[in-house]
C-alpha cells in the first residue's frame, strides 16, 4: 500500500525508501532570489513514512550560490518555519550533512532527474485510455506537503544510493506542482 | 438507440486495498487474478422509451490473470423488481452492447455467465456503502479519509464510473456463476462513485 495514502498502510517492502527533486521556477527567501535552484531530499523510514524515524540528507543545487544553499539548506529541512517544519519535524529524526551535487532535472513527457552520482530517476506517467493523467485528490501526502496536484507515475528503473542512507530502486512516484511560504 | 443512466457504484475486489491495477493500468492484481462485483443502483434512467429509475444490477466478474489480459467471465444480477424490456436494457448496458463506458471494457470480456435475477439492496451515505442480493452477494465498503478529513479520490484511471472514491472491503461474500469468494480480512479493496452513463 503506497505510504501517501496515510499512516495506517504499511509498505511494500515493510520500509520506505524516497527520493524527493524540488524545481524552483521562481521563489525568494529573505530577499535571496531561489528563481532556477534545485534540491533534493534522500531519505529512508524504518516503516510507513508517517511513522517517522527518518533519515535524511538534502542534496543542493552546485550551480547555486552560497546565500541560496544557505537559504535552500534551511527552508527544505523546516528551519524557515512553515508546514515543512512540521511535516519533516515529524518525520525526519536525523538530518545528516547537506551536500552539494548536480541536479539535473528534465521535464517533459516522462520527466527524469539526476542528482550527481547519487542516482537518477525517470517516472512515466500512469494515464488512462484516453491519455488522462491518473491523479490524486485528498491523500494524507497531499495534505502533509501541502500540495493541489498529485499525478501518479512509475519510476521503475530508477535508483539511488548514498552511503548513509539505505539504497533503493523505484517502483513508484508521483508529480505535483507546489506553491509554499512561510 | 438512447439511453441514460445515473446513481451510485459500489464494489469490491479480491486485491489487497489499494488495489494495484488501478495505479498500474491493469497490469498487476494481488492474487495473480481478479474477483469482483460492482453494484449500480440506478437513480434516474431510461433506455430506448424503458424506465429504469430504482433499478439495480450487478456485475460480477472473475479473470484469469491480470485485467488487461482480458477472457473476464462475467455475470450479471438483475434485481428482481425489473420486467423483461428492464432486464433486457440493463443487459445491454452492462455488457457494453449498447455503448457507453462498459462499451470500452468489452473488449476484455470473454466469457458470460448469464443473468441471475434477485432481490438488490445498493445503500449508503457518506463513506459507507453496501450491497447485497440474495444468496448471491452481500458486501460492504468504507472510505478512505484523508489527513484533512476529506474522502480520496482517484481520478484519470479509466474506469468506468469515472472518478472514483478509494475505500477498504469490509466485507466480501460473492456466490454466484459457479464464482465463490468470501473475505472479512478488512484489508480487501473497494470503490464507491456516483455514476452517469449514456449511450
Amino acid at each position: 500500500m503506497p505510504c501517501w495514502l496515510g499512516p495506517d498502510g504499511k509498505p511494500d517492502q515493510g520500509w520506505c525508501g524516497g527520493g524527493f527533486a524540488f524545481d524552483i521556477r521562481e521563489g525568494n527567501s529573505d530577499g535571496v532570489n531561489l528563481g532556477g535552484t534545485r534540491v533534493f531530499l534522500m531519505a529512508m523510514w524504518p516503516g510507513n513514512f508517517f511513522g517517522g524515524n527518518g533519515t535524511a540528507r538534502l542534496y543542493l543545487d552546485e550551480s547555486a550560490s552560497e546565500e541560496q544553499r544557505r537559504e535552500l539548506e534551511a527552508i527544505f529541512s523546516g528551519n524557515k518555519g512553515g508546514h515543512l517544519e512540521g511535516l519533516f519535524g515529524a518525520v525526519i529524526t536525523k538530518w545528516l550533512p547537506a551536500k552539494s551535487a548536480k541536479i539535473d532535472i528534465q521535464w517533459g513527457d516522462n520527466p527524469s532527474f539526476t542528482v550527481g552520482d547519487i542516482g537518477r530517476a525517470t517516472l512515466q506517467p500512469i494515464k488512462d485510455m484516453a491519455g488522462k493523467p491518473t491523479q490524486v485528490r485528498g491523500a494524507a501526502a497531499q495534505a502533509g506537503f501541502q500540495i493541489e496536484s498529485m499525478d501518479l507515475a512509475s519510476s521503475k528503473g530508477s535508483r539511488f544510493s548514498d552511503p548513509d542512507i539505505r539504497a533503493w530502486e523505484g517502483d513508484s512516484g508521483t508529480l505535483h506542482r507546489f506553491n509554499w511560504s512561510a | 438507440m438512447a439511453w441514460q443512466i445515473s446513481g451510485e457504484w459500489v464494489e469490491t475486489c479480491n486485491c489487497d486495498y489499494l488495489c494495484p491495477c488501478a495505479t498500474s493500468v491493469m497490469t498487476k492484481t494481488t492474487q495473480g487474478y481478479c474477483v469482483f462485483a460492482a453494484g449500480l443502483q440506478i437513480e434516474r434512467g431510461h433506455y430506448n422509451g424503458t424506465p429504469l429509475d430504482g433499478r439495480s444490477f450487478i456485475i460480477v466478474c472473475r479473470t484469469q490473470g491480470n485485467m488487461i489480459e482480458g477472457n473476464f467471465s462475467v455475470g450479471l444480477i438483475i434485481d428482481d423488481g425489473a420486467d423483461e424490456k428492464q432486464k433486457e436494457a440493463m443487459t445491454a448496458i452492462a455488457t457494453g452492447e449498447a455503448g457507453g463506458p462498459m462499451a470500452n471494457m468489452a473488449p476484455l470480456f470473454g466469457k458470460f455467465l448469464g443473468v441471475e435475477k434477485a432481490p438488490i439492496k445498493i445503500s449508503g451515505s457518506g463513506k459507507d456503502w453496501a450491497v447485497s442480493a440474495g444468496d448471491f452477494v452481500d458486501e460492504a465498503v468504507e472510505g478512505t479519509i484523508g489527513l484533512t478529513g476529506e474522502q480520496v479520490y482517484l481520478d484519470g484511471l479509466g474506469h468506468p464510473a469515472g472518478k472514483i472514491a478509494l475505500a477498504t472491503a469490509k466485507k466480501s461474500h460473492l456466490h454466484a456463476f459457479g464464482i465463490d469468494w468470501d473475505d472479512v480480512s478488512g484489508r480487501n479493496n473497494g470503490h464507491f462513485a456516483p455514476f452517469s452513463w449514456s449511450g
